[in-house]
């Protein structure tokens, strides 16, 4: 009798441990919370864009300037300025990576900030609201401007890049559209930056 | 590696000779010879001491041991010492309960000021860490070096070192209760705690000390991992049926904490942040996971002829997605042992067992939280708290699932031979995969359960024992394996994905998952070989027409590679083999593996046809040879100083036999006892590691051993050099 009292209150300390296996990362918000704090997480959303720009920034200065006659790299490497030096555009380049997948991470961040963020309830909130539109409409400037033709040759058939505000909602489906033309993208563009005028 | 006369008739070689400009290149570097390699390896030296004391009475039995563990590596300036001691008790306290406590420690402490790896491969010859009068020479450019930008790793190794002690404690209270004499209930209770403190630091005399007058780094890790199985166990035997199972609840806990600090400005060998001028960085983390599983295992025997058993789990897992944390597994297996059958009358065969199963198991990603969607905090910006997109979301993430079905067969014959064959056919579905995104969504990939892997393949061993004399034995034993793996579906409607070779270095190369290829099949511009007339390099590329043709142009063959070859071995195994005689005993084992091929990263720098012309290159393999004039079919093309054609990018030239045969182990044993002196049995033994390897790799060691994270990647770089070591031991039971 005494064996089966033992062994059914083990059985029942089992019942009581037996769930929880539930962990959360302590060095990153999860959606939820973010939803939870709702505009005091606006600002330190607006913080992550600025400071993933400096490391864009890096990158977007050596793909263009690698290649012309204002910076020198000195002996051969296999990193990614070298491929910039040399000519060797390669498609597995990650300093072109960098710079495209740095910028958009920022237009998919600050699009989430403009989703985030009601018009006109606040000066403080249309502050940051305009900063997400400068942002978006900045990033699109430069990237035409790499990857696309300069507006002034036939802006209506050159390509410019793929316009694509905001991480889409169903991934298990995903329809992206195809690169916008130069002049979609410079519309584009100028309006996120007259937008943040206002 | 090339010494100093070797390195200076390469540059003579050169094709370019107008372009090496300096006052340093002349005739007199051929007598220029540090020999790096010599300057940082030594004979490395390791103890190992262990006692361990076992006894006791029916009710209470112990076990003690205590160890020491002493070693100096065979690059210099590494000393790792281990102490370990663990006690345990086995107390039948009554006729229904045992218990079993159980406390083991160990402690750990290495101090590192070890010599630079890369650097004894890298180094110049003509470079000497020293001037003529001794002094030590610093930091770049370096006066007397011919390679300006490098400093002397030397000069800092001086002063500056990495301490670190680490120290875990483990306690067990496991218990049994008995029921019946059928039915047992058994509790297997585990906590261990560790902790790690290291000290990194940085003499403000050295140069990497310079910018903050000194620093220290203190780090500390600890974790803690708590592992609790309760089961109960039953085993009945009725006439000619016998049954055992259990049924069990597992759990599986652990915990990490990080911490650390940095403070620079310190009087010179002053190690405690205390009297630092600067505090420079606080970081600190917390990490976790956990696993809780449920399971039932049944095994039944009949006549033991005939032999079955099923189970079930239920797992459940922290880093799964809130619609799909638990993943269901089983296995159903069945053997029976013909010899035992009364219609078998070969008396030759002693043993003959068929047996077949099929079961799934799972497999839990690497990453912890890769369901979640996230927003990482850890990079601020310009002291403001900041958080960007890092993650997305998949509530239906959950596990990788394996089914295996396998069959095999053991036999013995004349109490002799005995030979155990296995097939199998893995069928892997779900794989965990980061799979890639367009970076226009805000992130580069998300985690899923993609795609199917199939691996089948066959397993043979043998063993023979060719001599059973009362003084003289001799026992021969081989082994084969041979796995075909492929990759029978990606997902959506992807052809075909290419990724990197895992080992996490720019510039090397790719790999190619596409159904019907080898998981590890690499993806590579193709090498053309050396054009005769010229001596330059040439790759192939495909043309408008959908041809293969030549090209000068590596970056034109880079875009359209070609998927050739892989890491998976045709074969491999080993075969070993003991002869006793009296009291003498010796033993060699043997390993080998034939077919796969290794991407040669270090060729990139050390066999770079003058591309990097600060780094030490690395002598003609056999079989290489080079192109000097018009007419020459050579393997390697003409260099040039500082070439700029590409030549050594990554590209299947560097793709190399892996092939290999390894003298693992030789043993020689002499035992003998002493009764007058209470000596049961003394064990004299003397063994080498690693004592040769036939291989026709280039690199270091055709044996590639995983990345720090434990991935295999196939990809050969700087590595530290496989040591052959030889032992000598004494064994004494009391």
């Amino acid at each position: 009798m005494k064996k089966i009292i033992i062994l059914s209150s083990l059985i029942a300390a089992l019942g009581f441990t037996g769930c929880d296996v539930e962990r959360l990362p302590y060095d990153s918000y999860t959606d939820e919370k973010i939803n939870e704090s709702g505009e005091a997480a606006v600002d330190i959303l607006l913080n992550g864009c600025y400071g993933r720009l400096k490391s864009w920034s890096e990158w977007m200065h050596y793909t263009g300037e690698f290649g012309a006659d204002n910076m020198m790299k000195q002996a051969t490497s296999s990193g990614a300025s070298f491929r910039f030096i040399s000519y060797q555009h390669t498609t597995t380049n990650y300093g072109v990576g960098y710079f495209w997948n740095y910028a958009y991470k920022v237009i998919a961040q600050s699009s989430s900030i403009v989703d985030l963020i009601e018009e006109g309830k606040s000066k403080e909130l249309d502050q940051q609201l305009g900063e997400a539109y400068y942002l978006r409409g900045m990033l699109y400037f430069y990237l035409c401007r790499a990857f696309g033709r300069p507006y002034y040759q036939s802006p209506e058939s050159n390509l410019g890049v793929p316009i694509i505000n905001g991480t889409p909602e169903d991934m298990d489906n995903l329809q992206l559209l195809d690169r916008a033309t130069v002049k979609e993208t410079y519309e584009q563009a100028t309006n996120d930056l007259k937008k943040q005028n206002n | 590696m090339m010494d100093g006369a070797e390195l200076y008739d390469y540059f003579r070689s050169f094709g370019n000779q107008g372009s090496i400009t300096g006052d340093w290149y002349t005739e007199d570097l051929r007598n220029r010879n540090f020999d790096w390699w010599d300057n940082a390896s030594q004979l490395g030296f390791a103890q190992d001491y262990n006692i361990s004391i076992n006894g006791g009475t029916e009710k209470l039995k112990t076990y003690i041991s205590v160890g020491v563990y002493d070693e100096n590596g065979a690059v210099k300036g590494y000393d790792y010492t281990r102490y370990n001691a663990r006690l345990k008790v086995d107390y039948k306290v009554n006729n229904w309960l045992t218990v079993k406590p159980q406390l083991s420690g160990s402690s750990k402490n290495i101090h590192d000021q070890q010599h630079s790896v890369g650097v004894m491969y890298s180094n110049l010859p003509w470079d000497s860490p020293y001037l003529e009068d001794g002094t030590m020479v610093g930091h770049a450019p370096i006066p007397s070096w011919v390679n300006t930008s490098s400093s002397n790793y030397m000069y800092d190794l001086q002063w500056n070192y990495t301490e670190s002690e680490a120290y875990e404690v483990s306690g067990g209270f496991d218990f049994d209760i008995k029921f019946t004499d059928w039915l047992t209930f058994s509790s297997i209770n585990n906590y261990r705690y560790s902790t790690k403190t290291t000290k990194d630091y940085v003499d403000p005399r050295s140069y990497s000390g310079l910018a903050d007058g000194g620093s220290i780094k203190d780090s500390n890790k600890s974790y803690n991992r708590l592992y609790i199985n309760q089961l109960l166990r039953f085993n009945k035997t009725f006439g000619d049926h016998s049954v055992n199972g259990i049924a069990a609840y597992e759990r599986n806990e652990y915990n990490e904490t990080t911490n650390g600090a940095l403070t620079g400005g310190i009087p010179p060998e002053f190690t405690v942040s205390d009297i630092a001028a600067v505090p420079k960085e606080i970081t600190g983390s917390k990490n976790g996971w956990a696993v809780q599983s449920y399971l039932l295992n049944v095994n039944y025997a009949y006549d033991n002829r005939y032999l079955a058993q099923v189970s079930f789990r239920r797992d459940g897992a922290s880093n799964f997605g809130e619609n799909a944390k638990y993943g269901n597994f089983f296995s159903i297996s069945g053997g029976w042992n013909i010899h035992r059958e009364s219609f078998f009358t070969l008396d030759y065969i002693n043993n003959l067992k068929l047996r077949a199963s099929y079961g799934s198991v799972g497999n839990r990603p690497s990453e912890l939280y890769p369901q979640y969607a996230l927003y990482s905090l850890t990079t601020s910006y310009n002291e403001h708290p900041s958080a960007i997109i890092s993650q997305l979301k998949n509530k239906d993430l959950t596990w990788e699932k394996t089914y295996t079905t396998g069959v095999g067969l053991d036999i013995s014959l004349f109490d002799r031979v005995n030979i155990t064959l296995d097939y199998y056919n893995k069928n892997t579905s779900g794989l965990l995969y980061n799979v890639p995104l367009p970076a226009v969504v805000g992130v580069t990939g998300i985690w899923r359960n993609v795609g199917c892997v199939k691996n089948n393949g066959f397993e043979a061993s043998a063993s023979v024992d060719v001599i059973k004399n009362q003084d003289l034995q001799w026992n021969i034993e081989a082994n084969i394996g041979l796995n075909r793996n492929k990759v029978t579906e990606l997902y959506g409607d992807k052809q075909e994905i290419i990724v990197g070779d895992g080992s996490g270095i720019a510039g090397s190369a790719e790999k190619l998952l596409k159904p019907g290829l080898d998981v590890d099949t690499w993806y590579l511009a193709e090498w053309a070989g050396v054009d005769p007339e010229t001596g330059q390099a040439t790759w192939y590329k495909t043309d408008e027409n959908g041809e293969r043709v030549k090209t000068f142009t590596y970056a034109e063959a880079a875009k359209t590679p070609i998927a050739k070859d892989s890491y998976t071995p045709k074969f491999f195994g080993g075969f070993s083999t003991n002869l006793n005689y009296k009291n003498f005993d010796l033993s060699a084992v043997f390993g080998y593996s034939v077919g796969g091929k290794i991407y040669n990263y270090s060729r990139l720098e050390f066999d770079s046809d003058g591309a990097y012309t600060y780094t030490n290159q690395m002598k003609l393999h056999k079989g290489w040879n080079r192109w000097e004039k018009p007419g020459d079919i050579a393997t390697h093309p003409q260099p040039l100083y500082q070439n700029r054609t590409n030549s050594n990018q990554a590209s299947t030239r560097f793709l190399e036999n892996g092939s290999y045969l390894r003298l693992r182990n030789l043993t020689l044993g002499y035992n003998l006892s002493i009764p007058q002196w209470h000596i049961s049995n003394l064990r004299v033994f003397a063994s080498g590691e690693n004592l040769f390897v036939l291989s026709g790799f280039s690199g270091v060691d055709p044996e590639i051993p995983p990345t720090s994270s434990g991935k295999v990647t196939g990809v050969a770089s700087t590595v530290y050099p496989q040591t052959r070591k030889y032992m000598f031991g004494l064994n004494v039971t009391f």
